[in-house]
């Protein structure tokens, strides 16, 4: 195919998963895996790795920092079903077990640029004391069957799950040929985080409602 | 010492500990050592006798402390000044000082007054003033000048006593005033209580009197009842409402509660508006961690952000009552004629019937002008746009015409019709006045008339009447020649169809008269051509449209007229309506109209204006006059901080001191642009009560008085706007205004203004919604509206507000690649797995969106089964692919239902977790310590169910264990020497050796050989399973169609080896493996039971050439065989196969299916399956099964007697029963479960069997059932398991001699019911057409079961209790049984026998493959003497003389195969199966020979008898 009429748009996504704070545990590291829908395709890069394991850090920042690269391209026909990075953090408890700390997943920025995601991990809860007992002597702690149900909104409602701790990623997205299939990649500058603080507005006075004396 | 501690028991006593001083203690012990012991003495006493103490404490000693200080208010200056001298003092004082306090002896006269001091001034700064009271106070008691009167050493202490008195007079009068001194005092328990009660109250927590909470006289009210919405209150404890209840009443303050006797409370405490405190200097800060950022306003959102006030006008002109309870019936009548009156000025005003006369007339007149212009010839047409564009114009003005016309005799009707009201309610007015002889009203019609010409008008009349005639009549004239077109349009074609019709006839008639033609081709082309012509529905003779009927179209016109026009000579009438007759006074009247006015000149109205339900101001009362119209004429100006979100009026009325709201009506907020009007807006309001007095006074809200039915109602004339400001600015908030609708509303989303009422109202009816609920007004309305039929479909453009639709439907359709996407998601099979749908439509694959699209289209066309019935099979082939299209329909149809009622994914499909060990596996694996290492049966285990998503990538294995296999036939060596010659008994090894060879899914695996006719061989063989698409999940892999081959081979090993000199050293050795049975199971059946374990009976080859068995065992030795039962000497195999890990089983259907039975049936049926199958719960009940169209149908109404064909009715019997047993067996077989998805079952009723031409085992039970019961046996059918269907059904039969007899249907075999043998494993339920029963014996083993189900081991369903409802049966009257043309037998014959010498060749593709023609020819003969034993049950050994000859000169091994005809695919797997073409000897020949049976509907029975002959040497 030439380039002058591409079939499909490319995505290109680098960047880093850089630093986790966790409360407990030690010698973290994490898998993380791309999910995406029928019509992507990966065609160049990993699309799952595993990192190093990384101590906490002894300043009173207490976090845990990998710094581990991500650099994947996909290729597609159709918007949907965009990817999302699933990221699995494990790590040792109290008894040495290898055990879950978290499972988060995220869309890749949909916005060429720069991006920092902070995400907040959870992990699914004991569905019961006895066995959440069990499980901490055993250090069998409950998994997800398959990391990418995270993904998904299908049957996550009988699940519980707690939340534990939060890990800081870096995306730089790059996108060719969108425009060409009539997407538009929307802005391409950087979103800010906050918006600028408003004016206080002069105190308001409006009648309750209820307040009737009729 | 004993001082302190007494001090301290007082002072405990008195209720609070308090500190004392160890100085002071010292102090008092090293000073009042003799007077301690006077204080001490009784006070030590007096602790063992309470009751004294008491009388003494109460009763205290008096000190001059506690006299009251007469010179305080003296000294009392200098108090201050005196403590900080002390406290001086007190610091001052040395060490050592401090320390010669303790040891020193004090000359007493000196150091009194210190220990004073510092007494004083030590405790202050840490204790309260009150608390050192009670030290202080008590303390000199002891030196008091009682005490020592009454004291033992008067003399030791006086000197100084006196001279302490002397000084500390002084000090003592300071300490008064610092201090109050209080005795501390004694309350008893009771007296404590008592004053508690006098202060204290303690709420109760029971509820409080209802009488308490109403005001005496005001009636308990219950307002849901009334009909007002009471909106749901915040949940409250019951118990907190009482003790907030009874607090409010204790308070006497009954404003809190309301008429209902309850607390008033707030429907919802949450405001809808926001607040936030903002930090108000941010840049002071630090940087904040959160930064608040204002919500963003938008259009549907409320607008949160504040605003600039606005002012507000509301003038209230005038207010009149259109009804009210104080009416008179006069009133009444005269306020219906004020509203007619109105309407009538209204309409009189705008004229409407009038202008649409006119635009009647000048539109007539440009018909007319057009028509002038029309009629002349072409040439007045300059080009053809113009000849175009003036037919388009004559259209229109035709159309425009006829609508106006419409539009104008509606008008003219209900201008007629008004006219009529009025003067009627007028004439009732008159009436009503006459006979009550007095004027309660002051109105007054004056009816003018004007007189009229007649003749002039009937004249213009008659001219009308024609014009309009004639217009009608071109009309319909017009219609007319449009429609006789059409008609002759169709005529042709009919005419053409017919003739074609009659030709077809014709020839087929000549063809039945005349022989076969030469031109044998054409002829069957032109046969079939008019087939196709004659099966073809015959059109319906058109029928030619109506002329014009003119006197119709007359009559019609003058019906119009009479509704519409005035009638000639009729004068015109104007109406004025005046207030000029006067009432009479109020002495004329009668007594009962006299107190209604009373009453009425006593009610005051006013209004109240309301603004976001506060209340802003109110009208001065003022008394309505006769007219009941109060005139207010006030303006309110009023200023509003905010956007009102409403504004209220109320109408209040109020006689003496009570006041009742009448009614109130919500305002329209004005637009940001509105300011006052120069008219009157009016808004009408509507009250509730109901009312009823007993003078003159109608009442209102009364449905069965005359007068006073109505409710409440009037008129508020009003103006509202925003005031204009100084510089005539627009005084409205600057806020964005709220939106009308309340946003919280929940319905507002519901709600699309085109929705159709019809579906709203039913949705409405099944939420039951109050109607009173403010938030659901908009609903209400909108239904109200639709009721009157006000909302009209609109015709102008909307924007709909399902926006958000990237394209339309059609778009949809149209693209491919849309298409393709939506099919995938819809998980259509064939694109589930689509992957990078190409973005651009020309690269997406149209062919298997193509090939998909045919395949539904003809899934539809087959829908019905009965239109396939009219043709009949054309072709054999091609009727099966119909079949197999008709099913797969099905089974997307039952997939969809499926995929509508499959639950949702399970914890355990989600989450890995380690289960909990619960006391019975804990017991068990505590257990296990203790048992046998090696027991000598072992048990199973049994294993955990893996669950779908949890296998992820593991590999699924089936495992076949290979036990064992009795009666395996053994060679007969002995034909080689002479083959008619009885066998003989040779024993040992070289008799068979049989081995078992499994086959699934293309792989193949084999157990060792064994020795003999009976081999044991205990293997295990393990098949690795590749589910569909690598997807474990239920829905996948019962769709598993793959089949677990078992054959029995027998391993002949040839010595090749010619020179025996080379035996030791050499094998040479040829293996010839010879097929002795099979046994296939399906994996749908695996995967239900999750095992199979048993032994089965092979499927052998009928003629098992050069083979034969042993004697049969004597099993059923003593018992007399008995008649009819076949011989069962069966070869079996001993089998085990499960999967490893073990699948989840598909979850059965839970969706409730639809039913036509009555619903007593249905229920009566679940509660008779649920008790038994609590008592029996391995026993599988069930009363209803799913038809092929998704409806529940009772078992019962399956059976009904069916005539089976003709030709299989025999005058014997049981011959008759074999055969049709037969022919029900050929049918070939397909599980449900690949058919359907879930575990569920569905039954075809014995008409759609035999069109679909496969089935499960229950409709060939069925069908069997239906034959048997017509041949006069007793049958029944019967629900069990069996081995290896698992459940299952099969046919009970009753035989004469009192036997009973179990017939597989699908395999034609029957047993008796105590046979050993017998594949019925377990007996679960009776059926019959009348009843079904359940085995509640206690063994459901047949051979235990007795089958007698009038006794007690049967129980009905229908009962008494439970009586049948005599629905009608399923099954059709009759079942039809085409004939079929023979010669397509003899055709596919053909076919098969090219197509299965071609695939033995192909097999055999390293070899030749000689056909002998002799063998063929012999094999011919006997294959087609097979047929008819096996059809009538009669077990014969085949006759094998013929073979003889070749026998002697060839080694014959040969096999013949026997099945139902479903395809050729399955007979050459079939002949596969045998293995017959895997001979490897040189110089091996084959023969074929095949025998087809033809059937009645199609039902052919294929006999293949495939041989390999070795030249004997």
């Amino acid at each position: 195919m030439s380039i002058s009429s591409p079939s499909v748009f490319l995505l290109n996504v680098t960047g880093q998963i850089e630093t986790g704070r966790f409360m407990g545990g030690d010698n973290l590291y994490f898998n993380y895996s791309f999910a995406s829908g029928q019509d992507w395709e990966v065609i160049l890069g990993l699309e799952e790795c595993a990192s190093q394991s990384a101590r906490r850090s002894d300043d009173e920042r207490q976090v845990f920092v990998w710094n581990f690269p991500i650099d994947i391209t996909f290729k597609s026909t159709n918007p949907f079903g965009w990817p999302q990075i699933v990221i699995c953090i494990y790590g040792k408890d109290f008894f040495e077990n290898e055990v879950i700390m978290g499972y988060t997943a995220c869309h890749i920025p949909i916005t060429p640029g720069i991006h920092t995601r902070r995400l907040t991990t959870f992990v699914p809860e004991s569905a019961s004391t006895v066995q959440k007992l069990m499980s901490w002597l055993t250090g069998r702690r409950p998994e997800f069957v398959d990391p990418k149900l995270i993904t998904q909104g299908r049957g996550r409602e009988v699940t519980r799950v707690r939340s534990q701790g939060e890990i800081t990623v870096t995306f730089n997205v790059m996108m060719k040929d969108f425009a060409k299939f009539g997407y538009d990649c929307g802005a391409t500058g950087r979103t800010p985080y906050l918006a600028a603080p408003v004016k206080p507005p002069p105190s308001i006075t409006v009648p309750r409602e209820g307040q009737s004396d009729a | 010492m004993k001082v302190i501690s007494e001090d301290i028991e007082r002072q405990e006593e008195d209720g609070s500990i308090r500190f004392i001083p160890s100085s002071a203690r010292l102090h008092v012990g090293t000073q009042d050592n003799t007077s301690e012991l006077g204080v001490a003495g009784p006070s030590g006493s007096e602790r063992q006798k309470p009751g004294r103490l008491r009388k003494k404490l109460s009763g205290r000693p008096f000190t001059r402390f506690d006299e009251p200080p007469d010179n305080g208010e003296a000294v009392a200056v200098d108090i201050k000044m005196r403590w900080q001298k002390a406290a001086v003092q007190a610091r001052t004082a040395s060490r050592v000082e401090s320390q010669d306090f303790f040891t020193r002896i004090w000359p007493e006269e000196h150091l009194l007054p210190t220990p004073l001091s510092r007494q004083k001034t030590k405790p202050t700064p840490k204790h309260s003033p009150g608390v050192l009271h009670g030290k202080l106070g008590t303390k000199p008691t002891a030196k008091s000048p009682r005490e020592r009167s009454d004291g033992e050493d008067p003399d030791d202490d006086d000197g100084i006593e006196s001279k302490e008195s002397e000084k500390s007079g002084l000090v003592a009068s300071q300490l008064q005033l610092v201090t109050r001194t209080v005795p501390a005092k004694y309350l008893s328990y009771h007296e404590r209580c008592a004053n508690d009660e006098a202060v204290l109250f303690v709420p109760s927590v029971l509820p409080s009197d209802l009488h308490n909470k109403i005001d005496a006289g005001t009636e308990l009210r219950n307002l849901e009842e009334e009909g007002l919405y009471v909106g749901e209150k915040p949940f409250i404890k019951q118990t907190n409402i009482n003790i907030i209840e009874n607090r409010l009443l204790q308070q006497g303050n009954r404003n809190w509660f309301s008429e209902t006797g309850s607390l008033d409370r707030l429907d919802n405490p949450i405001s809808d508006q926001f607040y936030h405190h903002l930090p108000l200097d941010l840049e002071t800060e630090e940087e904040p961690l959160t930064v608040f950022v204002r919500p963003r306003g938008s259009e549907c959102l409320q607008s949160l952000s504040p605003d600039d006030g606005g002012v507000l006008d509301v003038e209230l002109s005038h207010l009149t009552f259109a009804h009210h309870p104080l009416f008179s019936p006069e009133h009444v009548l005269a306020s219906q004629l004020t509203q007619a009156y109105n309407t009538y000025v209204e309409r009189a005003a705008a004229g409407i019937t009038k202008i649409l006369r006119n635009k009647l007339l000048v539109l007539r007149q440009s018909l007319a002008k057009l028509r002038q212009i029309r009629p002349d010839s072409k040439r007045h047409y300059k080009t053809v746009h113009e000849e175009i564009d003036s037919t388009r114009r004559l259209e229109i003005y035709r159309k425009e015409i006829h609508d106006c016309y419409e539009e104008f005799v509606a008008e003219a009707e209900r201008d007629r019709i008004l006219l009529a009201n009025i003067l009627k309610i007028w004439k009732s007015i008159k009436h009503l006045r006459r006979s009550n002889k007095y004027y309660s009203t002051s109105l007054k019609l004056i009816i003018k008339k004007e007189d009229v010409n007649k003749e002039d008008e009937e004249e213009k009349r008659k001219e009308e009447l024609e014009e309009e005639v004639k217009e009608l009549l071109e009309e319909y004239e017009e219609e007319y020649t449009k429609k006789m077109k059409k008609y002759e349009r169709k005529m042709t074609e009919w005419k053409a169809a017919h003739k074609k019709r009659k030709e077809a006839k014709k020839r087929q008639q000549q063809r039945q008269k005349s022989a076969l033609s030469e031109n044998l081709e054409g002829f069957l082309l032109q046969a079939a051509q008019d087939e196709t012509i004659l099966s073809s529905p015959e059109i319906s003779k058109p029928q030619p449209p109506r002329p014009v009927d003119k006197h119709k179209v007359q009559l019609e016109v003058l019906e119009v007229f009479s509704r519409t026009r005035r009638p000639p000579g009729e004068p015109i009438i104007q109406l004025e309506l005046s207030q000029s007759s006067s009432v009479m006074e109020n002495n004329i009247c009668p007594e009962q109209e006299r107190r209604r006015r009373e009453a009425a000149s006593k009610v005051r109205v006013w209004v109240k204006v309301l603004i976001n339900n506060k209340l802003v101001t109110q009208t001065p009362s003022a008394n309505f006059g006769n007219d009941f119209t109060l005139h207010i004429g006030q303006t309110y100006r009023m200023a509003l901080s905010s956007w009102p979100r409403s504004i209220v009026l109320q109408v209040m009325e109020g006689a003496s001191l009570r006041q009742t709201l009448v009614a109130s009506t919500f305002l329209p907020v004005p637009s940001k642009t509105n300011i006052c009007k120069d008219i009157f807006d009016s808004i009408h309001f509507s009250g509730n009560q109901v009312v009823s007095y007993k003078h003159e006074g109608v009442g209102c809200g009364l449905p069965e008085s005359e007068y006073g039915h109505h409710l409440t109602c009037g008129v508020v004339h009003y103006r509202l706007g925003w005031a204009l400001g100084e510089e005539g600015e627009i005084l409205a908030p600057t806020g964005p205004p709220p939106s009308t609708v309340s946003t919280h509303s929940p319905l507002k989303s519901h709600l699309h203004p085109r929705a159709n009422p019809a579906v709203v109202k039913k949705w409405l009816e099944n939420a039951r919604i109050d109607p009173n609920d403010p938030s659901n007004a908009a609903l209400v309305n909108h239904l109200q509206k639709a009721a009157s039929g006000k909302s009209k479909p609109t015709t102008y453009f909307e924007i709909d507000s399902y926006e958000g639709d990237f394209c339309t439907e059609a778009d949809l359709d149209a693209s491919v690649r849309l298409r393709v996407l939506q099919l995938r998601a819809e998980d259509v099979p064939e694109f589930r797995r689509l992957k990078l749908v190409p973005a651009i439509e020309s690269e997406v694959l149209r062919k298997t969106l193509e090939k998909y699209e045919n395949k539904m289209a003809v899934g539809t066309e087959t829908g019905e089964v009965k239109e396939s019935k009219s043709h009949y099979l054309w072709e054999l082939d091609e009727r099966w692919e119909r079949v197999e299209k008709l099913l797969a329909s099905l089974r997307r149809h039952m997939l969809q239902r499926y995929a509508q009622a499959s639950s949702a994914p399970k914890l355990e499909d989600l989450v890995r977790e380690e289960s909990i060990p619960d006391i019975g596996s804990l017991g068990t694996s505590l257990l296990s310590v203790f048992k046998a290492r090696r027991p000598l049966k072992p048990e199973r285990k049994k294993r955990h169910q893996v669950r779908g998503v949890a296998l992820g990538d593991q590999n699924v294995q089936l495992i076949v264990h290979v036990a064992r296999a009795f009666h395996v036939p053994v060679r007969c060596e002995s034909s080689r020497s002479n083959a008619v010659q009885q066998v003989d008994v040779i024993q040992g090894n070289s008799l068979v050796r049989p081995y078992v060879e499994a086959t699934f899914q293309r792989s193949v695996l084999r157990t060792s050989v064994a020795e003999g006719p009976n081999p044991t061989w205990n293997q295990q063989l393990s098949f690795p399973f590749k589910a569909p698409n690598d997807n474990f999940s239920p829905s996948s892999l019962q769709t598993v169609t793959d089949n677990v081959y078992l054959h029995l081979f027998d391993e002949v090993i040839h010595d090749l080896l010619e020179d025996d000199r080379l035996r030791d050293s050499t094998i040479y050795h040829r293996i010839e493996k010879r097929w002795l049975g099979s046994l296939k199971i399906p994996f749908s059946t695996i995967y239900c039971n999750a095992k199979i374990e048993g032994t089965f009976s092979l499927e052998e080859p009928v003629v098992l050439l050069g083979y034969s068995r042993e004697s049969p065992p004597s099993v059923n030795l003593g018992i007399s065989k008995p008649k009819g039962e076949p011989n069962r000497s069966a070869t079996h195999l001993s089998i085990y196969i499960t999967l490893e890990p073990t699948l989840p089983p598909p979850e059965p259907l839970k969706a409730q299916f639809e039913s036509s039975e009555p619903e007593e049936v249905l229920s009566a049926g679940s509660d008779w399956v649920a008790t038994l199958s609590s008592r029996y719960s391995n026993r599988n009940f069930r009363t209803h099964v799913l038809d092929l169209s998704g409806k529940l149908v009772c078992l019962n109404r399956f059976i009904r007697p069916l005539k089976p064909p003709e030709e299989l009715i025999d005058e014997n019997l049981v011959e008759t029963a074999h055969r049709v047993a037969w022919y029900v067996s050929l049918i070939p077989a397909l599980a449900d479960m690949t058919l359907f998805p879930g575990a569920c079952d569905i039954w075809a009723n014995s008409e759609q069997f035999l069109s679909m031409l496969t089935g499960d085992e229950e409709e060939h039970a069925v069908l069997l059932t239906n034959f048997f019961l017509h041949l006069g046996k007793t049958a029944f059918l019967l629900l069990g398991s069996g081995i290896p269907e698992g459940e299952t059904c099969y046919v009970l039969t009753h035989e004469d001699n009192d036997m009973w007899l179990v017939w597989n249907a699908s395999t034609a075999q029957c047993f008796g019911a105590r046979d050993a043998f017998s594949p019925l494993s377990a007996v679960y339920m009776l059926v019959n057409q009348d009843n079904i029963w359940a085995n509640v014996q206690k063994y459901d083993d047949p051979p235990r079961v007795h089958f007698d189900v009038q006794g007690s081991g049967w129980r009905p369903f229908f009962s008494r209790s439970q009586p049948d409802p005599g629905l009608p049966s399923v099954q059709p009257q009759q079942l039809m049984f085409p004939d079929v043309d023979t010669k397509q037998i003899d055709q596919l014959k053909e076919r098969l026998e090219i197509t299965l010498r071609d695939a033995i060749m192909k097999w055999r593709s390293t070899q030749r493959t000689p056909w002998n023609r002799h063998a063929i020819s012999v094999l011919r003969k006997l294959v087609r003497g097979l047929e008819e034993p096996r059809a009538t049950g009669k077990v014969t050994s085949p006759d094998l003389t013929q073979l003889a000859t070749i026998m002697t000169s060839h080694k014959v091994c040969g096999v013949c195969v026997h099945q139902g005809y479903s395809s050729i695919a399955s007979v050459v797997e079939a002949v596969h199966s045998t293995g017959v073409h895997l001979t490897q000897a040189p110089d091996t020949e084959f023969a074929l020979a095949l025998h087809l049976k033809l059937y009645p509907a199609f039902i052919i029975s294929v006999w293949v008898y495939v041989a390999s002959l070795v030249k004997r040497v």
